[in-house]
């Protein structure tokens, strides 16, 4: 019995020796938080790595005391970003914080490393910037703030995107607080930070979906302090950038007269006609419609309402946001035939969100995200883009809106596209859209079991999904000659859903960091990772998963090296072969931190180098295999009978294999004269297993497509730069940043055989380069044109395109095709400065982004590409030095013409245009009233301000914004007022 | 512990089947070759890839580039074939790929076929049994026909090609050489024979009676058209008459077969049961031809295929005798009297098109200055479904059935073949017991007109010609027929007439010269695909391309 209580007393003990900070709970580790100019810093949170201790909040006057003793290691974190770690010598332990080294660099996953140990290139910029742009769809937010990355404007319209590039490649994925979501439906002022991953270091975590680079999105969270409430109301007008006026009916007929005598056909007005189309005197039957002018509106207008309630303690800290907007588009209230709804575009969207830290016990802390955001787009069945089309592309001399007889206008050349019946009468689609994000993340400080041994558990669940409801009818339209076409139907209904995501994500973690001798710091990784993603409908869901391991040595804040590997898995890659592994290694050396260093001017250096190689694991699915699929019906017996045929599918694939990048980067990071800051970084990736085609290797005689290789290499090479200066004089505070990236592609191979013409060949081109006709001015005489070679893409007449004969084969077709000015997908060159002031709380601010080395082909029918299959010309081309019989001498573009005249209307050098721009993205001035003045009505920080994105661009296009030359809803330049405060 | 081991097991399966995503819904090859059903399927996918003429380029048949037709579309593709813009590198009409994935899906069915098959099937019910085996014996047959007619169609273009008698892997193509057309049809011929030898003359018989299918009298029509070719000036410069002999008696094998007529009323279009059609092309029921070739001007027509007044003038008079616009009565009123299917051929000024009563003349609600009205003053009738509405929200569809071979062909053939083999249409011998002015009369006075052809064989050949050009129009006879009778360069100008409503009088005006097309003689064979020439040097390309 005796012997029995013993062995027990003795497990006992054991055991408490085991958890052997109970045996410091006694002592106590206390100091001073300071920043680098010695003011102390208030509510940091301490938190010690036993596991077991009590976290502590600094006070007032930086002060702490947490439980502790001599060879803890103590963590020093402050709300929104910033933290350090330090090993604790003695109970005394005061610590200096460093706004620039010791702000936290997100890898995801959880796993942060501070600014000073980081080995990776990544360019971050924080909500200041961002929230110069007020665009609804957060991509159109990132204009030249971040080095590497490239944005571009696709089209207008209120939820539109920008076209993401990071270093000379789309598809970069984008995270919002560690999770694969669409940036699209976050509101501007949710984002905390967003950062782009760009090099083999930044991106080892991501193993088989890393090669196009990670874009990690972090919302805001709470804070230390009590409650904040911050509303803001923002009024906004938005401008079509560069609208074209079309020509009016007399001015039409004249043109439309001159392409046809340049077609060699009969005129098809008389100068009387024109006359009346000048006059108006008979204005059903010589119409001279202004569509632009009768559906379209000068200017769109926008509403924001926003309220976000901040705070918390040091035990729950809280962000809890709602974002209302709205955006009423440029098309006019036109009368309805319904009266269901009024024509112009509205949209309305509500966003929500709670992002919740908990601390559930001394060692256990938990992140709660949950994100809604609902929309309802509200359009006329006839869509806003084919309205905005038909206005330009429908001739003033067509049809009248409507004839004598109160029927619809209309022809047999452009059916119904009366946009304004159209407009009017087609009827109304409403969509509406839920998505809901949700996130939990449980960390647990073991330092009870291990000191420095942390793990942690995340799960992902977002579902949204997308209906539509329209009711629709047709119109019937009255010619010319009085004849009734097409069909007045009833209101017919629809509903359907169009689109439904689900995406998991779970994670977990486990996290090992000690200090060895003190000098050598070691903070380890393991971490698993499986997300998921199902979209509607067959062969749309994805699955991907990971196994990493990571770790970072750290010397005395002087030498930092990264290795991890990550042993990842792809859906989309064949059973048995789904995996690959993807090491990186990289190592920063800080030579500021180096003894000998003293060069006073240069109050920081670190070389960073990496090196590693990533993947692309997003393929298609039954590539590896081949099926036979089910063909078209056909039909046997004396009743038709409909039977099935079975065909065979595409050949298997031969290698499938995910995109091997391997990515080197050195890079800088510098501080000079204590207020510029440099990054700098060159980089090279080669990207091998694309997929190829042998279409080119293999006679059709095969009778079945050759199977699909994956034998494709292009080269990557380039260099991010970007510089910041903040400075202060008096009370003027200034800050002057700068952003430039280059980047070369390059086409080592592409697996295309038996190029007829060296010059053909893409290898050794740019991605994308552009290839077309050289032209060689414009034919005269038909004498000219029978004594050239053969041009073979329509019948060449005075006036076509003359082009070089590239290969002396006497006939220009398409193998007459060289390659000519740059890339028409990533620009070589994307650059972009900006600056604020701020004097005595008024500020002015601006975002300027431009590119360079960028070709686009100036397609745009109705504009560039005028009459051609009955369409619509402008006044610009009108009175532009376009060939005429008497414009011969030095013609700029070609003849009119009213048939499809596939000789001038093609990829050429006369259509080749230089898509540079400098453009003014953002512009913002502001004042905060005092807060002396405001305080007596319980108000803070009250600000008053004016924003404009777009306002100008300096480019070569002139007619047209050169990142939108097409039809649809335009781009917009757009001003808004607003004012903010908090209470 | 043991349970921690079996959480954790857990969890590795359900990692393991993570990735695991598959939502295949085809078959792989042994799924195929399983079920009868499915073996038919494949057999029956080789009959959607048989040619036809509804819409050969764009939405154009390719009846636009011979002188029966113009597309009323300055834009259309086929134009193009008319200006010169046509070479190796812009084919304009290229059957090459589609007609080797043809040949490759024949040769993997003949491939997989299984003759063991039907032991399966022992136990089944004697009369499903019956039926199946009667249809299963069949499908190697049926395949290899419709292959030797894939060969045909290509033949036919590119004259020399190579014979793929099996399904190649990639490696192995870029080396495969071109036949003569001769070996061509040699190949051709011996497959016909030998399908015709197995397959019924009619499925009449069986249940269900799979009309459709290929034929005894499909197989011998091929190789009567085949042989036709072989005969005719483009293949056959020193006239060997034996070929021509050869031909005749091809298509006297058809006729022998004593299995087809002639519809008493004329060829009827679109029909699924006649007694006039020996291999057809089925479709399912639809508009679009509809809404290609209705005039512009009707509700959801747009010209399409305008024909030419070439053609229209080669319909005679209901007497049997040419058609003359320097005849002043008949110029006055140009379409009274004439050949019973000049207005079912075609849409002429005052036919009705289902309820609506066309009007060509300039100003009339289908006639010019309408947009994309027929240059011609003509629109197409054969093939239109006259009673499909195009009406948006409302509209209706008919069948549509392409005539690959019909009777009537055949007895133009032999009547072409006799006329050339033997000095006198009047000939006949023990073999041929019937004259070629026989049966060219039988067609003849099938469109009510008088037996009153030619007695000498030039003169012959001139009516045989025409009877052709006019009996055949739209049915993608024209554009080869031009070729193989080396005659395209005489009919390269085309004409419209001119229609005017003047003081309440239609007027013609004839002989508006529209075109004159582009003609250069590598154009009686098509350009092989420069690409192939490059892939393949073995594929030689085509003289003058």
């Amino acid at each position: 019995m005796n012997t029995k209580m013993k062995s027990i007393r003795i497990i006992l003990i054991i055991s408490l020796l085991s958890f052997g900070a109970l045996t410091v709970f006694a002592e106590r580790i206390t100091g001073k938080v300071v920043d680098q100019q010695g003011i102390p810093v208030s509510l940091v949170q301490v938190t010690n790595n036993n596991g077991l201790s009590k976290s502590a909040l600094t006070d007032k006057n930086g002060i702490y005391s947490i439980e502790g003793t001599a060879g803890d290691v103590l963590t020093f974190f402050i709300a929104g970003g910033l933290q350090k770690k330090v090993y604790v010598e003695n109970n005394f332990c005061n610590v200096v914080i460093n706004p620039t080294s010791d702000a936290l660099e997100e890898k995801g996953f959880g796993i942060q490393t501070s600014k000073l140990a980081s080995t990776a290139a990544v360019s971050e910029i924080s909500s200041d910037k961002i929230m110069m742009f007020n665009s609804l769809n957060s991509t159109n937010s990132l204009f030249g703030t971040l080095a590497g990355l490239t944005a571009q404007t696709n089209a207008g319209g209120p939820t539109t995107g920008a076209t993401l590039q990071i270093r000379g490649m789309t598809g970069a994925l984008v995270y919002i607080d560690g999770v694969q979501r669409p940036l699209a439906s976050l509101a501007n002022d949710e984002i905390e930070k967003i950062t782009v991953l760009k090099d083999a270091s930044a991106l080892a975590l991501y193993g088989m979906r890393a090669a196009n680079g990670v874009i990690l999105v972090t919302t805001k969270r709470g804070t230390f302090e009590k409650m904040n409430i911050q509303a803001n109301y923002k009024h906004g007008i938005s401008l079509p950038i560069r609208p074209v006026q079309m020509a009016n009916a007399g001015n039409y007929a004249v043109a439309l007269n001159e392409a046809l005598r340049n077609d060699g056909l009969a005129e098809r007005y008389t100068a009387n006609e024109i006359q009346k189309f000048r006059d108006g005197s008979d204005p059903y039957n010589y119409p001279n419609v202004n569509w632009q002018k009768e559906m379209l509106r000068n200017q769109g207008s926008t509403n924001e309402l926003s309220l976000v309630f901040q705070g918390g303690s040091e035990r729950m800290r809280y962000y809890s946001a709602l974002h209302y907007n709205n955006d009423m588009g440029l098309i006019n209230d036109l009368p309805t035939y319904s009266s269901i709804k009024s024509t112009q575009p509205s949209y309305n969207r509500l966003n929500a969100r709670t992002n919740l830290d908990l601390k559930v016990t001394n060692s256990t802390f938990v992140k709660i995200n949950v994100f809604a955001s609902m929309d309802e787009n509200n359009l006329t069945v006839k869509s806003p883009g084919s309205i905005f089309t038909d206005s330009y592309a429908i001739p003033a001399a067509a049809f009248p809106i409507k004839r004598t007889s109160d029927n619809w206008g209309g022809s047999l050349i452009y059916k119904n596209r009366n946009p304004y019946a159209g407009a009017t009468f087609n009827g109304f689609s409403r969509y509406h859209s839920r998505n809901v994000s949700t996130d939990l993340t449980i960390a647990q400080d073991l330092g009870s079991l291990l000191k420095g041994l942390n793990a942690e558990l995340k799960v992902a669940y977002d579902n949204d999904i997308e209906y539509f409801d329209q009711n629709s009818r047709q119109f019937s339209y009255e010619t010319a000659n009085g004849y009734i076409y097409g069909n007045q139907t009833p209101l017919a209904f629809s509903t359907s859903m169009n689109s439904l995501y689900f995406r998991t994500l779970l994670s977990g973690r486990l996290n090992y960091s000690t200090l060895i001798n003190k000098d050598h710091s070691i903070n380890a990784n393991l971490l698993y990772v499986q997300e998921t993603w199902k979209i509607k409908a067959r062969n749309n869901q994805n699955a991907f998963q990971d196994f990493i391991g990571a770790v970072n040595y750290g010397y005395k804040d002087k030498i930092f090296v990264d290795f991890t590997g990550s042993y990842s898995g792809s859906s989309y890659l064949p059973t048995g072969n789904k995996y690959r592994l993807f090491p990186t290694l990289s190592a920063a050396w800080v030579i500021s931190n180096e003894d000998f260093w003293t060069t006073k001017a240069v109050n920081s250096l670190k070389l960073r180098a990496s090196a590693g190689i990533l993947g692309n694991g997003q393929l298609s699915y039954e590539m590896d295999k081949q099926y036979y699929l089910a063909g078209p019906n056909y039909f046997f017996t004396s009743s038709n009978t409909s039977t099935a045929t079975i065909k065979e599918g595409d050949l298997a694939a031969i290698g499938m294999q995910p995109v091997m990048s391997k990515k080197i980067n050195i890079g800088i990071d510098a501080t000079l004269f204590t207020n510029l800051s440099l990054t700098a970084d060159w980089f090279y990736d080669r990207r091998e297993g694309s997929q190829t085609s042998s279409e080119s290797s293999y006679s059709t005689l095969l009778g079945i497509t050759p199977a699909a290789n994956f034998l494709g290499v292009n080269d990557f090479s380039g260099a991010d730069i970007s510089l910041n200066y903040s400075g202060k004089v008096g009370e003027l505070k200034y800050n002057v940043g700068g952003i430039f990236a280059l980047v070369k592609t390059k086409v080592i191979e592409n697996n295309i055989k038996n190029v007829p013409f060296d010059y053909l060949s893409k290898i050794g081109k740019s991605r994308n380069q552009f290839f077309g006709l050289q032209a060689d001015g414009f034919f005269n005489t038909w004498e000219e044109i029978s004594n050239s070679p053969q041009q073979v893409f329509s019948e060449v007449r005075p006036g076509d395109i003359k082009y070089v004969n590239q290969n002396g084969d006497n006939v220009i077709d398409n193998n007459d095709m060289i390659a000519m000015g740059y890339s028409t997908q990533t620009p070589e060159i994307n650059y972009g400065f900006n600056f604020n002031v701020e004097y005595k709380g008024f500020g002015v601010g601006a975002i300027f982004q431009g590119i360079e080395r960028f070709s686009i082909l100036l397609d745009t029918p109705n504009i560039y590409w005028p009459l051609q299959n009955n369409g619509n010309i402008s006044d610009w081309y009108i009175g532009n030095n376009h060939w005429t019989a008497t414009n011969t001498e030095n013609p700029q573009y070609p003849r009119l013409t009213t048939l499809n005249n596939e000789n001038n209307f093609r990829a050429n050098s006369v259509w080749l245009a230089d898509g540079a721009y400098l453009k003014l993205r953002a512009l913002t001035a502001y004042y905060t009233l005092p807060n002396s003045l405001t305080k007596k009505v319980g108000m803070a920080n009250v600000k008053l301000y004016l924003k404009g994105n777009d306002l100008f661009s300096l480019d070569h296009i002139k007619l047209r914004d050169p990142e939108a030359i097409g039809l649809g809803i335009p781009t917009v330049a757009s001003y808004y007022m607003g004012v903010s405060f908090e209470l | 512990m043991k349970k921690y081991i079996f959480i954790g097991f857990l969890l590795l399966s359900y990692s393991c089947s993570l990735l695991e995503i598959d939502e295949h819904t085809g078959y792989d090859k042994e799924e195929v070759g399983k079920y009868i059903e499915r073996v038919k399927a494949s057999l029956n996918y080789l009959y959607t890839q048989l040619p036809d003429d509804f819409t050969s380029v764009g939405a154009a048949p390719r009846s636009c580039a011979s002188d029966d037709g113009i597309s009323a579309w300055e834009t259309a593709a086929i134009r193009r074939m008319n200006n010169g813009a046509w070479t190796a590198t812009n084919e304009i009409d290229s059957y090459w790929e589609g007609g080797y994935a043809a040949i490759r899906a024949s040769n993997l069915f003949l491939e997989s076929y299984d003759k063991t098959f039907l032991e399966k099937y022992k136990n089944e019910d004697i009369l499903v049994l019956e039926n199946l085996t009667k249809y299963y014996v069949n499908y190697p047959y049926e395949a290899r026909f419709l292959r030797a007619f894939f060969h045909f169609e290509l033949a036919k273009r590119y004259g020399n090609i190579p014979i793929v008698k099996k399904s190649y892997v990639a490696d192995s193509v870029n080396t495969l050489k071109k036949s003569t057309f001769n070996d061509v049809v040699k190949f051709i011929v011996e497959e016909c024979d030998s399908a015709a030898k197995h397959l019924p003359v009619s499925y009449i018989a069986l249940s269900p009676a799979e009309t459709g299918r290929a034929t005894k009298g499909a197989a011998l029509a091929l190789k009567a058209k085949t042989l036709l070719f072989l005969a005719s000036p483009l293949h056959n410069p020193a006239n060997d008459l034996l070929r021509w002999k050869d031909a005749a008696k091809a298509s006297l094998d058809v006729i022998n077969l004593n299995a087809y007529g002639l519809i008493a009323d004329g060829f009827v279009y679109n029909a699924l049961a006649s007694n006039e059609m020996i291999f057809e092309k089925r479709f399912a029921n639809s508009n679009s031809f509809e809404a290609n070739n209705f005039p512009m001007g009707m509700e959801g027509g747009s010209s399409g295929m305008c024909p030419t007044q070439n053609l229209v003038d080669a319909f005679g008079t209901s007497t049997g005798t040419a058609f003359d616009w320097n005849n002043p009565t008949m110029a006055a009123a140009p379409f009274n009297k004439r050949d019973a299917r000049l207005a079912k051929a075609i849409t002429l000024n005052g036919s009705v098109l289902g309820t609506d009563t066309i009007q060509i003349y300039e100003g009339g609600k289908n006639g010019l200055p309408l947009y994309a009205a027929s240059p011609t003053g003509y629109y197409l009738r054969k093939y239109i479904a006259a009673n499909v509405r195009l009406t948006p929200a409302n509209s209706t569809t008919a069948v549509h059935v392409w005539s690959i071979f019909r009777f009537a062909e055949i007895l133009l053939n032999y009547a072409e073949a006799m006329n050339e083999a033997f000095p006198t249409p009047t000939y006949t011998d023990a073999t041929f017991t019937k004259s070629a002015k026989t049966y060219l009369d039988i067609v003849r006075s099938r469109a009510g007109l008088p037996k009153n052809s030619p007695g000498t064989q030039a003169a012959f050949r001139d009516m045989v010609r025409n009877e052709r050009r006019v009996e055949l129009c739209f049915e993608d006879h024209r554009f080869w027929d031009v070729r193989r009778w080396k005659i395209a360069p005489e009919v390269t100008k085309i004409y419209g007439t001119r229609i005017q409503l003047i003081d309440n009088k239609i007027v013609y005006t004839p002989n508006q010269l529209i075109e004159t097309r582009y003609w250069d003689n590598k154009m009686y064979l098509y350009p092989i695909p420069f690409s192939e020439t490059l892939k393949n040097p073995n594929l030689t390309q085509n003289s003058g391309w």
